[in-house]
């Protein structure tokens, strides 16, 4: 994990070096973004906020953060790319994020009832967050956009638990460990200004 | 259709499609424990006596002469000669798949082994033979949660078992104690009164007891019913007849001259056995939910009320009862308690057993107004038996004897640890 964090930093870092040569040229933008999430789990919701700069007329590169409600409450925090396509105020784009997914679950979350009735709080570990997909972009005169895109993404977090077992002669403690990887296709929506 | 409708169509039709697609992986690692089943033929056949073992679940306890039964949960009973109470030794260990309860009548062992009741003649104690088994006898020794043993078949150990589980939120999320396995009788409790009879001599045991011996009688508990047993010949004890209780959530039964206390979650009740095959109601002594050994002398009933993981209600204390009049038992007085189990009375002293407490010392000359004479610090104490100025404890820890020849200066004289 610490390496893909590692990698992505550096090809970010790699495209704001790029785009700072071509400095003339790059436009920073930003943008709200709502999506309806769908996956075996049922449907939720996500919300983003994000900042991009446009290093060409093809690239741009960003980071975004905002709430995800699917399995369980969390904070996406990504590096995005986006490539463009076509020209005018129509345009396809592919995009792709990659970044850490920090749990925040919800006390309901978190807490859980044993089987003797004791209310019991639960550990959870971050884990990452990736997207991938295709969009589409309509741009006003004012120059400002509403984007839709569908894309298949990935979340993954865990959960620690201590729980009582039986034995065979008594009750005794033990640790359940759980690893969840949600995989899920969004529908956004959003506003780029 | 134009390029600013098809694009957004395109795009949700592909979510619509796709999304039947993904699926949620849950990757869980847990332990649970697995028990290892045996025929009742091999169980049988490895039922007798071994080299001793050092002890690592105690559970109740009983004494006859200079040997002290410990039961080890399910596995057995340890046979712990204290001639010398300043240096206990460990003797024998009797092998008995099950046993949670024993009694020892002359030189016969009865121990549950699960369902069924086993004698075994213990007159020597590294030699035990089984002399009977009767089958089936408790049927309330079963598992609960949906789970049912097999009838043929008994466990004999409980395996622990790390495991690493993957499938989707809806299928891996299985706790294990909802697919693990409750007993009915979770480590249940026994003592008991001992009274001699015509011929072979009776034991004492433990507050915690289901198993109670009343001169050729023995008469166990299960979850409502009462059980009488014949043991004129202690070898050879049969079957008389099961009484309903009426009542559930039975937990130990305490023989006093006549009469057999019985203590349930929910009351104490006592019945006279003075026609030893078919023991009749006399009275109750109901209280709040929770688990209660009773014991008694001759005016008073002493019970413990304690609330943890596995006794329900949240009363922690200890009830005196006036049982004067049987058919009217009257509470005298409530104590505070930390966790309350176990319990035995000496002469004026009482002995309970106080969760985190330790083991108590109370003077009770006046039932109404007991005196704390002096508290020992064992952890977690379970099950007592005060006799001839030694105390034996179990606890968390092992088997402890504890010197109380001077009350006020009472004090562990030795003691058997559990293994790491």
């Amino acid at each position: 994990m610490r390496t893909t964090f590692l990698l992505l930093y550096m090809a970010f870092g790699t495209c704001l070096c790029m785009a700072q040569q071509k400095a003339e040229r790059m436009k920073w933008n930003a943008s709200v973004s709502a999506a309806l999430v769908n996956g075996g789990s049922g449907v939720s919701g996500q919300v983003l906020a994000s900042a991009e700069a446009s290093v060409s007329d093809r690239w741009s590169f960003g980071a975004s953060s905002g709430f995800d409600y699917y399995g369980f409450r969390s904070v996406p925090l990504v590096l995005d790319a986006k490539r463009y396509f076509g020209s005018g105020t129509k345009r396809l784009f592919a995009h792709a994020s990659a970044g850490a997914n920090i749990a925040w679950p919800t006390e309901a979350e978190k807490t859980y009832y044993t089987w003797t009735g004791e209310l019991v709080e639960s550990r959870f570990r971050s884990g990452f967050h990736t997207e991938g997909g295709l969009g589409y972009l309509l741009t006003n005169r004012m120059g400002r956009s509403f984007f839709l895109s569908a894309a298949y993404s990935i979340k993954s977090m865990g959960q620690t638990r201590t729980e009582t077992v039986w034995n065979g002669t008594g009750a005794t403690e033990e640790v359940r460990e759980t690893s969840y990887t949600f995989h899920r296709i969004l529908l956004r929506i959003g506003y780029r200004f | 259709m134009s390029s600013r409708t098809a694009v957004p169509a395109l795009l949700t039709l592909l979510c619509l499609l796709l999304s039947s697609c993904v699926k949620d992986v849950v990757k869980e690692r847990y332990t649970f424990y697995r028990p290892v089943y045996k025929t009742k033929a091999q169980v049988r056949a490895e039922a007798r006596s071994s080299e001793p073992v050092p002890i690592d679940e105690p559970g109740k306890i009983f004494i006859k002469g200079n040997h002290v039964f410990l039961n080890e949960v399910d596995k057995g009973i340890h046979i712990i000669d204290i001639s010398n109470p300043s240096s206990p030794r460990n003797v024998a260990f009797v092998k008995i798949p099950g046993a949670v309860d024993m009694a020892v009548r002359g030189d016969i062992l009865y121990a549950d082994c699960y369902t069924d009741l086993v004698a075994m003649d213990i007159s020597d104690p590294r030699n035990a033979v089984v002399k009977t088994f009767l089958e089936g006898v408790f049927p309330h020794r079963i598992y609960s949660n949906g789970f049912v043993a097999d009838t043929n078949l008994v466990i004999t150990e409980w395996k622990r078992v790390d495991t690493v589980v993957t499938g989707s939120p809806g299928e891996a999320d299985i706790m294990p104690w909802r697919g693990g396995v409750l007993f009915g009788s979770p480590r249940a409790m026994s003592q008991q009164s001992g009274a001699p009879s015509s011929g072979a001599v009776n034991g004492t045991g433990g507050s915690m007891a289901r198993f109670g011996l009343l001169d050729d009688r023995l008469y166990t508990v299960s979850f409502d019913d009462l059980k009488v047993f014949r043991t004129s010949d202690p070898a050879k004890p049969s079957f008389v007849r099961s009484v309903d209780l009426r009542q559930g959530d039975i937990e130990t039964i305490f023989p006093y001259r006549d009469r057999l206390f019985i203590g349930s979650q929910t009351g104490m009740f006592i019945y006279d056995a003075s026609n030893r095959d078919n023991p009749v109601r006399l009275g109750e002594f109901t209280h709040a939910r929770a688990c209660d050994p009773v014991i008694a002398d001759d005016t008073h009933a002493y019970v413990t009320l304690r609330s943890n993981m596995m006794c329900p209600g949240n009363v922690n204390q200890l009830d005196v009862v006036d049982i004067r009049q049987l058919n009217a038992p009257k509470l005298v007085k409530t104590y505070p308690m930390t966790g309350p189990s176990g319990l035995s009375k000496d002469g004026h002293l009482l002995f309970v057993c106080d969760g985190k407490s330790g083991l108590r010392i109370m003077d009770v000359s006046k039932p109404e107004a007991m005196q704390p004479v002096r508290t020992i610090d064992i952890a977690e104490p379970y099950d007592v038996i005060a006799w001839n100025g030694i105390a034996l404890v179990t606890a968390r820890d092992g088997l402890f004897l504890v010197d109380y020849t001077n009350p006020s200066n009472a004090g562990i004289r030795s003691r058997i640890n559990v293994i790491d």
